[in-house]
């Protein structure tokens, strides 16, 4: 039955935490978004589990290829990570225009992915990222791409008893880290995106070594724009590009309508910000 | 010289509503008491067979659930034409409509009980769309009034004949959106039964008289026997005005036939699904004008589409249609309105109260206007706007307290617009293009014509031992600073010091019946009842003062706090003792009664207030041309209010009503299919946020207006009513296209820029 009245406990490791999903139990993050979905429609769980204080989850660890961004970590505990400032600058641009900052404080990086809404700030920027996503049942561990794990609207490859304990993002050597995060929404904050797009550049020399381009709320899922992606690849950053770029992404995208906007708008401000995103470039200090 | 009025002394309020003190109607509880939960119609149309209560009857929790033919008086609530019934019987006509009430021990199991009423419908055809309400044969939506619930027409001098002769003639068509209230608190009461079979019903309002006289018509019992009192109220906005006589007669039924208190607070997706809105309007409007820019004609029609019920629609039309053409003197006027039924939530009172949506029209066309005559648009404005010996629309010569033409000057300088609209560089460094804009508007304050039997106000003044003051009124606190402002002209009349003035709560067994917190009235109305009593009141101070100093009680003058006579001097304190030494009675009641209103409804001429509020907006604006979205930089939002009781209240009302205009304007979408709104919440509906708002800047002017308290007109709703306008102007200036519908999204702004290209 759904319930929208529904009892919450405390785990306090990840062990603790399988064992009473496992007991009909449904993750509770930072809750930013569950307890909506909770109030407006019920939820299919006789408890709620919140992993919120779960110290292995709120780690964010270093190795030499990748950062793993712990499954609490919240999004303004990330955006104040050192290593994630200098090498992913467009997650932090992101977690900065990410709803407010009550809802940041709150809201985790894995909670944005397991809710798989193709309008989440930060998990557009996630995708420019290629980020795989660490999961963990009592069966054991698996990783999966995040772009195969994200199967459509509020979707996903999560099983029955799992979590998401970590995402994995590998670490580009041989460059300056740029980045760039564009949102459109009805008002400045707080708002829903109607299109929003991420860039992750890595720059040699003046060029572009690899670039990843994420478009948000466009369409059922986010999508990487591989065509604009390898354009830009080997190329150095101007005006005529940009706009290049976005041409190929406006022609690239298939957009839908909802309450947010109109398929057309989407298309047409799609091209605007990728050409924005690319001309805006940038690394933070 | 006035020593408190004009001063901006803190609102009384302020404190517990800042540290959450203050008790709201969801913060109280009484012993045994239940909760009601609505079961409502899921369709726009729908004929009810049966109502099957078996399932939710057997939870061990559920109290009662009752339907229309338990009601014990009349299934109807008394707004204006009562033709909306509290419960439905026969049929449903909007979604959200009330079938039955559920009530039990907890909230919990009374919103589960009510998904467990099973109710028969079937189907029936719906009309959502008010043009096809209108069209010829439609299905009839009101079953009382027909498809047009209320028409006024107004028609001066001769529009065919002068718009043949007029030298440049514009025309446009102009739709607005619905615009939801979302006040913070959402609607909520709790009935309790009294002794000898009375009502007490607790609330969030702002009309407590109307809520009492819907008691009456349910229950079937005497008004003696039912009291209202409001509770803290979390914003209204007009939202609290005919609405909660809905809740009110559910829950007190329910507390009626059960015996029990009964808590009814409805959830923000129910309140914004089942609530009154703006209305939605249509308005279709023309100016005739000279060579020089004397406008010679304005012909206009307008459409409100009202939903299925007819509410306050009646009255919201006739402010707008009286208003329609704008604080212009126009020798030929005519209008033509209708509030249109359909199978929609029933529309309400919204601050402006059917004026935004006329002068979001004609204050665009008035732009236009100024293009095809290559004038500027404020100069076009200055040459038409009313003045003293000039007539409104509907004939009625002004006499006293007309600043708007001084409104306009002061905002087209602080807006700097002559070098602002001149401006050869419009690309600003972030690659927006700048636009200023400019509207102007005027407001008939209080009820006026439309509402002259209910235009009074009630007040009651006693003095306590200690000096301290207490007033009474039935218009009501909802966030405005209504019981501050009331506070400063008790004291300033009375010569008593402002702090130790204090407000009675509203309960309607105990204050006096004010007539509504509505039209921008309350200070007006009550502060001159209020006056009333303290002059009374003050007079049998001093008579007693006078005879204690063995002066004549002529040579007394006062200030707050003190009364003195040459140099005998005594503070107000002291001449309170003496006063209950003499056992006078320190206590009056006061009144006051609207001036007189004349109007001809058949040709729709005549005095249709006593006095106008005037209004001048400049916006200036930043619009992004290739994603759509526009940044507002700067509100500079004049009013002529005859005089700022407490100036900080009165550029709060200012600077909040900016906000409310331009969520209208630019970012507030209700989404409605089929009668059905669509993601009735905050994440649906997208209202401005701090972030959003731009410096505002006020402008107050005080052209004193003799019938008002110390010169006072109204002010609650005319700083909402032009920003949209004066924002479009905006955008009209820095893109070069005009948006004629609202809200001015980004997908609407660059669909015009598409469809232009």
């Amino acid at each position: 039955m759904f319930q929208i009245h529904i009892p919450a406990v405390k785990a306090f490791s990840v062990k603790e935490a399988l064992k009473l999903i496992e007991e009909n139990g449904k993750v509770l993050n930072g809750g930013t978004d569950i307890l909506v979905i909770a109030k407006e429609i019920g939820i299919s769980a006789e408890k709620l589990v919140d992993i919120s204080g779960i110290e292995e989850l709120k780690q964010i660890e270093v190795s030499a290829k990748k950062i793993v961004i712990g499954g609490a970590v919240t999004i303004d505990e990330a955006k104040n990570n050192p290593i994630i400032r200098s090498e992913f600058p467009a997650l932090v641009f992101a977690a900065e225009q990410f709803a407010s900052p009550q809802i940041r404080n709150r809201a985790t990086w894995a909670g944005n992915i397991a809710n798989a809404s193709p309008a989440g700030d930060g998990m557009t920027a996630l995708y420019a990222y290629d980020a795989v996503i660490q999961l963990r049942s009592k069966n054991g561990r698996r990783e999966i791409p995040l772009t195969e794990f994200v199967k459509g609207v509020r979707k996903t490859e999560l099983c029955e008893g799992e979590i998401i304990t970590g995402i994995i993002l590998p670490r580009g050597h041989g460059g300056e880290h740029f980045g760039s995060f564009i949102k459109v929404g009805q008002r400045k904050t707080l708002a829903i995106s109607k299109v929003m797009v991420a860039v992750s550049a890595l720059i040699k020399a003046g060029k572009i070594k690899k670039i990843g381009i994420a478009l948000g709320a466009v369409a059922p899922v986010i999508l990487r724009l591989t065509e604009v992606e390898q354009f830009l690849t080997g190329k150095k950053i101007d005006r005529d590009e940009a706009v290049r770029a976005g041409e190929l992404a406006r022609q690239a995208v298939k957009a839908i309508d909802d309450i947010r906007s109109t398929a057309d708008y989407r298309k047409k401000v799609a091209g605007v910000i990728v050409e924005r995103a690319i001309l805006g470039l940038k690394s933070i200090e | 010289m006035t020593k408190i009025i004009g001063t901006s002394p803190l609102r009384e309020d302020a404190r517990v509503k800042i540290d959450g003190a203050a008790k709201y109607v969801d913060d109280l509880s009484f012993p045994g008491m239940a909760y009601a939960m609505l079961v409502r119609s899921p369709f726009p149309h729908a004929k009810i067979s049966e109502i099957d209560a078996s399932h939710a009857l057997e939870l061990p929790e559920v109290v009662a659930v009752i339907t229309a033919k338990d009601i014990p008086g009349k299934n109807k609530i008394p707004i204006v034409f009562d033709d909306q019934p509290c419960l439905a019987e026969d049929e449903a006509r909007y979604i959200g409509e009330p079938v039955a009430i559920v009530v039990a021990n907890d909230r919990r199991t009374a919103q589960i009980a009510a998904t467990l009423v099973s109710v028969k419908y079937s189907e029936l055809p719906a009309i959502t769309d008010p043009l096809l309400s209108l069209a010829e044969g439609a299905e009839k939506v009101n079953p009382v009034l027909g498809n047009i619930l209320s028409r006024h027409k107004v028609n001066k001098g001769d529009v065919d004949s002068a718009m043949s002769i007029a030298d440049v003639v514009v025309e446009g068509e102009y739709k607005t959106g619905y615009q939801e209230h979302a006040y913070i608190e959402t609607q909520g009461v709790i009935a309790v039964p009294e002794n000898e079979g009375g009502i007490a019903l607790y609330g969030s309002m702002q009309c407590p008289f109307y809520i009492h006289k819907a008691l009456g018509y349910v229950l079937g019992i005497p008004l003696s026997k039912l009291r209202v009192i409001q509770t803290v109220t979390g914003g209204a906005f007009g939202g609290k005005e005919d609405f909660p006589s809905l809740p009110a007669t559910h829950a007190a039924i329910a507390a009626y036939l059960t015996s029990r208190p009964v808590k009814l607070v409805m959830t923000r997706e129910e309140d914004i699904l089942c609530s009154t809105k703006r209305h939605p309007g249509i308005v279709r409007i023309k100016y005739g004008a000279r060579r020089d820019g004397t406008i010679i004609a304005c012909d206009a029609e307008y459409i409100l589409n009202a939903g299925a019920w007819s509410t306050l629609s009646p009255i919201v039309l006739w402010r707008g249609t009286v208003h329609s053409g704008g604080p212009y003197r126009i020798e030929n006027f005519r209008v033509d309105a209708k509030a249109v039924a359909t199978n929609s939530v029933p529309n309400g009172a919204f601050r402006g109260f059917g004026q935004p949506q006329v002068c979001f029209a004609n204050e665009s066309l008035i732009d236009e206007l100024a293009v095809k005559l290559g004038m500027d648009p404020v100069e076009l404005r200055l040459r038409n706007a009313l003045d003293i010996g000039l007539e409104t629309l509907t004939n009625h010569v002004i006499k006293e307290s007309c600043g708007l033409k001084k409104v306009i000057s002061l905002v087209r300088d602080e807006v700097k617009w002559l070098e602002n609209r001149s401006r050869k560089e419009r690309v600003l460094s972030n690659g927006k293009y700048y636009g200023v804009g400019f509207s102007a508007a005027f407001y008939g304050t209080g009820l006026g014509a439309g509402g002259k039997k209910i235009d009074r106000s009630g007040a009651f003044l006693q003095v306590a031992f200690d000096g301290s003051v207490q007033i009474a009124v039935g218009t009501t606190e909802m966030g405005q600073g209504h019981n501050t402002v009331l506070s400063m002209i008790a004291a300033e009349e009375l010569g008593a010091d402002v702090k130790k003035v204090s407000m009675l709560p509203i309960d309607t067994s105990r204050v006096p019946d004010s007539g509504p917190t509505v039209a921008s009235r309350a200070t007006m109305m009550s502060g001159q009842a209020i006056r009333d009593a303290a002059k009374q009141v003050r007079k049998i101070i001093h008579d007693v003062v006078a005879k204690r100093l063995g002066v004549a009680v002529e040579t007394l003058e006062f200030e707050p706090g003190v009364i003195f006579s040459g140099a005998k001097k005594i503070t107000f304190e002291e001449a309170v003792t003496w006063c209950f030494d003499e056992r006078v009675h320190l206590a009056a009641q006061g009144w006051f009664k609207a001036p007189n209103t004349e109007w001809n409804s058949e040709n729709g001429l005549g005095d249709a207030y006593y006095a106008y509020t005037y209004t001048a907006i400049g916006a200036e604006v930043a619009v992004d041309k290739e994603t759509g979205e526009v940044e507002v930089l700067r509100i500079v939002s004049g009013h002529d209010i005859g005089k700022a009781i407490n100036r900080r209240e009165v550029e709060g009302q200012i600077q909040g009503g900016a906000v409310q205009g331009m969520g209208y304007a630019l970012y507030e979408d209700l989404v409605s299919t089929n009668g059905k709104i669509i993601r009735p919440n905050f994440s649906g509906y997208i209202i401005p946020t701090a972030a959003d708002i731009p410096e505002i800047k006020p402008v107050i002017v005080e052209e004193p207006y003799e019938g008002g308290p110390f010169g006072a007109k109204g002010l609650g709703e005319p700083p909402l009513i032009a920003i949209a306008p004066a924002i479009a102007n905006a955008i009209f200036d820095a893109i070069g296209v005009r948006i004629k519908k609202l809200p001015m999204t980004p997908e609407r702004i660059l669909e015009t820029l598409e469809a232009v290209r």
